[in-house]
Parts: structure tokens; C-alpha cells; sequence
């Protein structure tokens, strides 16, 4: 299976996706107008990797900015990785900054929905 | 009130007389779109030292333009499609004001979402923006509604609007955020 991967926009993330070792990232800015557009793909290859995922995966969320619409898009990558985490080890990684609550508070909301590991990573020193 | 007499112009004249911080007038395109963030960002970054102010700043900026976007591409607004975003500081606080057209008849259902949204503290806004987020995305691809929890939510303060009949078929609707500097 090949990796995923897209390089960053002003407003989209780097999103890079290793089929062989399990090690993903979403990172920078997810705000696009038309976010399900934007992760569909994505979603899709998830799929297919969920049918035979590495025995420990590991996502590192690193987001500067997101919008609403891409946060119903991270739930359900989320929910994807929930279904990994069924057959093989999944952590997820919250990355944020020590001064943006409301991307601390992001995390909060999506460790109380999810049913998976998520750990919250204060970034220090943002400026 | 004298609905022939309303101006966009003249109401947004009137609300950037004082110091602004960031205001706008126009088309909100896609290109726009891109524009204003743009300029928004590169203001944030020049003016603002505290980090956590410029985030959330552009945070609400981010989710209130594109509201204003995803609601313009609606056919229905026929050349209606004007709208101004003004940034305001005053006394430790920051507003952030939105204006634009909208049919009238679809005032009572904006004004109940508001005014559900005002209705709820700090942790019920939270439960609500989580259970709307637990369902996932809709079949029909819109926004479920996390717009106006999210900005009522991230600012932590109640939500200001107004509507002003223009004539039998168009309304102007003004939206304010507000939220302290600390």
C-alpha cells in the first residue's frame, strides 16, 4: 500500500501518512472552505489501511488553525483509527501551543468523543 | 424606520469613524476570501504581540468569514452580495462585526439558532458543540450549526445581532462578537 502524503497550503496541512511504519501527521492549518472535499481522499485511504494496519500506529495532530468543517473531518479520521485500534496498538498525539487554550479545549472535546487513546502534548514556547 | 433609506455604505461608515483595528467592505469571492485573511494575518502578526490574542483573533476571523462566504454562495441573494467585516478595539475588549444581506423569511430561523446558542453557559455550549461534533459529518455536506456555538464558545460571551427590513423581500442582518483582550 503507498503512503499518503500532501504538502502544505497557506490552508491546508502537510498530511503525511506512512502505510509501512504507521507513523502519520497532520500538521499547520486546516482551513479550507470545502474540507470534506479536501480529506475524502484521505478517508478513503484510511480505509484501506484500517484492513491491515501496522501493529502500533501513531498520529501527531499538530494543527496552528482549524475550522469547523475540518473538525467534523478530523472526528472522522478519528472514528477510522477507533477501528484500527480494535485490531492494533493507535495513539494520538493533541499538539498545542501553551498559550491557545481553545486548541487545548479542541482536545478535550475530542478525547471525550473518542474512544481511543489521545494524548495532550503542550507545545512550549510559541512566542 | 424608513426601509428605502438603508445603506451599507453609510452603516459602515459609521462604525469604522472610530479607530478600527481591521475593516472591510466589499465581494466576498473566493479570491476576497483569500485577500482578507491575508490582510487579516499580516495585521495580527505586525500589531500584535501576544500570541494567544493574534490566535484567537484570527480563529473567530477565520470562522466568521467563512460563514459569511459558505452564506453568500447562495443564488438567492441576486446582487445582494456586499458585506463588511469591521474589527474593533475598545476598552480591553475586541468586536468583531459582520454585516450582510439575507431573504427575510429566513430571519426567524438564524434568530433561534442565536438565541439558542445565548441561551447556554460556557459548559452546555460545550456539551452541545460535542454532541453535534460526535455525530459526524451530514449527508448533505453543510455546516451542522458549529459555527455559531464555536464562535459563541471561543469568545465567551453572548452573541449581538440585529436585523433591519430593506424591503419586501431583503434584510440586512449585523452580527457582533465580542470578547475580552485577558
Amino acid at each position: 500500500m503507498d503512503n499518503y502524503t500532501l504538502i502544505p497550503t497557506p490552508k491546508t496541512p502537510r498530511l503525511y501518512f506512512n502505510a509501512q511504519n504507521g507513523e502519520f501527521e497532520i500538521s499547520g492549518r486546516s482551513i479550507p472552505e470545502n474540507s470534506i472535499e479536501f480529506y475524502k481522499p484521505l478517508l478513503e485511504w484510511l480505509d484501506e489501511y484500517e484492513r491491515n494496519p501496522r501493529s502500533e500506529t501513531k498520529l501527531h495532530v499538530n494543527l496552528e488553525y482549524f475550522n469547523t468543517s475540518s473538525s467534523k473531518c478530523l472526528v472522522e479520521i478519528l472514528r477510522k483509527l477507533e477501528k484500527v485500534n480494535e485490531k492494533q496498538s493507535v495513539k494520538v498525539f493533541w499538539h498545542y501551543e501553551e498559550e491557545d487554550e481553545d486548541m487545548m479545549e479542541s482536545g478535550e472535546d475530542f478525547k471525550k468523543i473518542l474512544k481511543l487513546p489521545i494524548e495532550l502534548v503542550v507545545v512550549k514556547g510559541g512566542g | 424606520m424608513n426601509v428605502s433609506t438603508f445603506d451599507i455604505k453609510q452603516r459602515y461608515a459609521q462604525l469604522t469613524k472610530g479607530s478600527t483595528v481591521f475593516s472591510y467592505l466589499g465581494s466576498l469571492s473566493s479570491a476576497d476570501l483569500n485577500t482578507v485573511l491575508k490582510s487579516i494575518e499580516l495585521l495580527l502578526t505586525a500589531n500584535y504581540s501576544s500570541k494567544g490574542l493574534q490566535k484567537k483573533l484570527f480563529n473567530l476571523l477565520i470562522e466568521i468569514t467563512q460563514n459569511l462566504y459558505n452564506y453568500l454562495k447562495s443564488p438567492v441573494l441576486e446582487d445582494r452580495n456586499e458585506v463588511f467585516i469591521v474589527v474593533l478595539e475598545c476598552e480591553n475588549t475586541h468586536k468583531i462585526i459582520t454585516g450582510n444581506f439575507l431573504l427575510t423569511r429566513e430571519i426567524a430561523s438564524i434568530r433561534s439558532r442565536i438565541e439558542m446558542v445565548n441561551a447556554l453557559n460556557n459548559e452546555e455550549l460545550k456539551e452541545l458543540y460535542r454532541g453535534i461534533l460526535d455525530v459526524g459529518i451530514p449527508s448533505h455536506g453543510g455546516g451542522a450549526g458549529l459555527g455559531l456555538i464555536d464562535l459563541a464558545r471561543k469568545s465567551g460571551r453572548k452573541l449581538s445581532y440585529s436585523f433591519e427590513e430593506i424591503d419586501d423581500k431583503f434584510s440586512f442582518f449585523t452580527l457582533e462578537v465580542t470578547f475580552s483582550n485577558s
